[in-house]
């Protein structure tokens, strides 16, 4: 069995997937996305090893509150850690657990065979994909995560082509990813998508700033205001707009 | 059974407003009608002051007429009742098992002169061996303590009118309790898992603690502590059961403490989990406070081990959470919802 960096679990996960979820937070991710809320998973070397079976033990003790949730693997970012996901959903499969991956999808890369070998026995385990696509403009994506989404968006397709379930959730910053146009290119984009189920728009909160404090980063955000739940919700009804247009042009909807 | 008025009883609280006695109690049973139990969660979220109580777990020794009293304890209607008093400080009375009877804040011989602990290493074995003789004292103490409070109230002040409402054949319960579990608990966790050196003052009284190294702590579903929580709870409710009560009241203990577990704080000194003096302790059964880091279900599940056979007077939680990570707020989120396209 192939250990997981872990750099922290939760048992009462409500808001990651659906129903009441034991959520995995893995260590290290290679993004750096100006409001990430967690840069204490982005170390590569820090966490701790565990092994998929423990997971699968502290699962099984208080499974009676799972009942309608599952597993999500987030963190840091998963699908760093690929043999291990594939052996602690393995498990997860023999027990017939609902198995959740949130990603940046960073990782995804087409051109290496035996990865991508890898990834597809993954997905056979898989129930569903979070993707957070931090920016559709390819250039704005650079600028707020320091890495490319061309990767990101081609896994968006290929999660489609594989048929697995897809949620995708945007972080909604004021002044920074709240612009309509590019707002409603991002439901243009993952609206062709026939996988997508459910559209998360997420409005940026402050929360994560103290963590840059104790880790003494930069926090390149200061200053930028917490969304408004109100304007949040504005927000979403654009790239709804943006996701209705191309399944009209595409004749996915009426 | 869930009726109208079951509902109607809630609704008290958006009509009349909360008020802090009597409390609304839920007897919650995982069988309960999905809409009631929407409703309990929409009126919990608004409110924020319904208790839950189990009732799957109650049900099999009270029956189904049963209601609840004072503030947790579970009483079948007009046939029970209960001679209740106060707490057993049981971080408090650790330190007296360190100290020989010798109250770390006073500096009095409170306690028996037993044998304190010498050497500047805690030794688990030995430290609960005088931790048991201390609770052995303290239960003593308190259950006829109890029994003089008691037999002087009815002598002076018989509540004739609340009796009048029982059946002759009364039920009678003699109700202790704890305080201080999740700091014991922790603290003896603390002395089995991690090295903890005592700091005397120059009475020779154990004052404060140097604690190395990582321990398990209450809170996290971890059995190596959650089971010296049990058993500490099971020591004690067996002390407790050694002596008569007045009245041949059944002894019943229970964990809960709302408000009182800052006063217990206040009057309690440096102990070895690394809380400071005059610290409040955690209400309840709760864990300590921030030290139960893997969410939830984790903190619940330690509860939940504490045997109800040990504590039949309740165990009691206090639980709280910010509404957004109890689910998705609505409308931000479609969360479990399809894509709506055509809205």
């Amino acid at each position: 069995m192939t250990q997981g960096r872990i750099h922290s679990l939760e048992s009462f996960g409500s808001v990651d997937g659906p129903g009441v979820r034991y959520v995995i937070f893995v260590q290290g991710c290679p993004m750096r996305c100006a409001y990430c809320h967690n840069p204490d998973t982005w170390d590569m070397n820090g966490g701790t090893l565990m092994e998929p079976s423990y997971l699968i033990e502290q699962y099984e003790r208080n499974k009676a509150f799972y009942k309608d949730g599952g597993i999500t693997v987030t963190g840091g970012e998963p699908l760093m850690q690929v043999d291990f996901l594939i052996d602690l959903f393995t498990l997860a499969k023999q027990k017939n657990i609902h198995t959740c991956i949130d990603s940046s999808g960073i990782a995804f890369n087409p051109d290496n065979a035996a990865w991508m070998e890898k990834l597809d026995k993954l997905l056979t385990l898989t129930d569903l994909v979070m993707l957070d696509i931090k920016h559709i403009d390819p250039e704005k994506h650079k600028e707020l995560t320091a890495q490319p989404n061309e990767n990101i968006l081609k896994f968006a397709a290929y999660l489609n082509e594989k048929k697995i379930d897809m949620w995708i959730r945007h972080v909604v910053v004021p002044g920074i990813t709240d612009d309509d146009k590019y707002l409603f290119d991002l439901g243009y984009h993952i609206g062709r998508f026939t996988n997508l189920k459910v559209l998360d728009i997420l409005p940026y909160h402050t929360m994560g700033e103290v963590k840059y404090k104790k880790l003494g980063l930069e926090y390149k955000l200061k200053g930028v205001p917490a969304m408004s739940k109100d304007v949040a919700i504005e927000k979403k009804q654009v790239v709804l707009e943006g996701i209705r247009t191309i399944r009209r042009e595409l004749g996915l909807m009426k | 059974m869930v009726t109208k008025t079951t509902f109607r009883y809630l609704h008290t609280l958006t009509n009349l407003g909360a008020s802090p006695e009597p409390n609304l109690t839920v007897l919650w049973s995982t069988r309960l009608p999905e809409n009631f139990k929407r409703y309990c969660a929409k009126m919990s979220i608004e409110t924020s002051s319904i208790q839950y109580e189990n009732d799957d777990l109650m049900r099999p020794e009270h029956g189904d007429d049963y209601g609840i009293a004072c503030c947790v304890s579970s009483m079948v209607i007009g046939k029970e009742m209960q001679f209740f008093g106060a707490r057993a400080n049981l971080a408090k009375c650790l330190l007296y098992a360190l100290n020989g009877g010798v109250d770390e804040v006073t500096k009095k011989q409170v306690g028996p002169k037993y044998r304190p602990v010498v050497g500047d290493v805690l030794d688990y074995d030995d430290v609960m061996d005088k931790f048991i003789d201390m609770i052995e004292w303290q239960a003593d103490v308190y259950v006829n303590t109890l029994n003089i409070i008691h037999y002087m109230h009815d002598k002076y002040c018989y509540e004739r009118a609340e009796m009048a409402l029982h059946d002759r054949d009364v039920k009678r319960y003699f109700a202790t309790g704890v305080a201080g579990l999740s700091i014991v608990a922790d603290s003896l966790s603390a002395i089995k898992y991690a090295k903890v050196e005592v700091i005397r003052d120059e009475d020779g009284i154990i004052v404060d603690f140097k604690t190395t190294g990582d321990f398990p702590k209450y809170g996290n579903d971890d059995d190596r502590v959650d089971s010296i929580a049990t058993d500490i709870v099971h020591k004690f409710m067996t002390a407790i059961r050694r002596h008569h009560t007045y009245r041949n009241g059944i002894p019943t203990t229970s964990i809960l403490t709302i408000t009182s577990n800052v006063t217990y704080g206040k009057a309690t000194g440096n102990t070895p989990d690394g809380r400071k003096k005059g610290q409040p302790f955690a209400p309840g059964a709760n864990p300590m406070h921030g030290r139960d880091t893997h969410g939830a279900v984790a903190s619940l599940s330690s509860v939940a081990k504490i045997p109800f056979n040990d504590a039949q007077d309740g165990i009691s939680n206090t639980f709280t959470i910010i509404p957004g990570a109890l689910g998705k707020e609505d409308q931000i989120f479609a969360g479990d919802l399809e894509i709506d396209l055509n809205k």
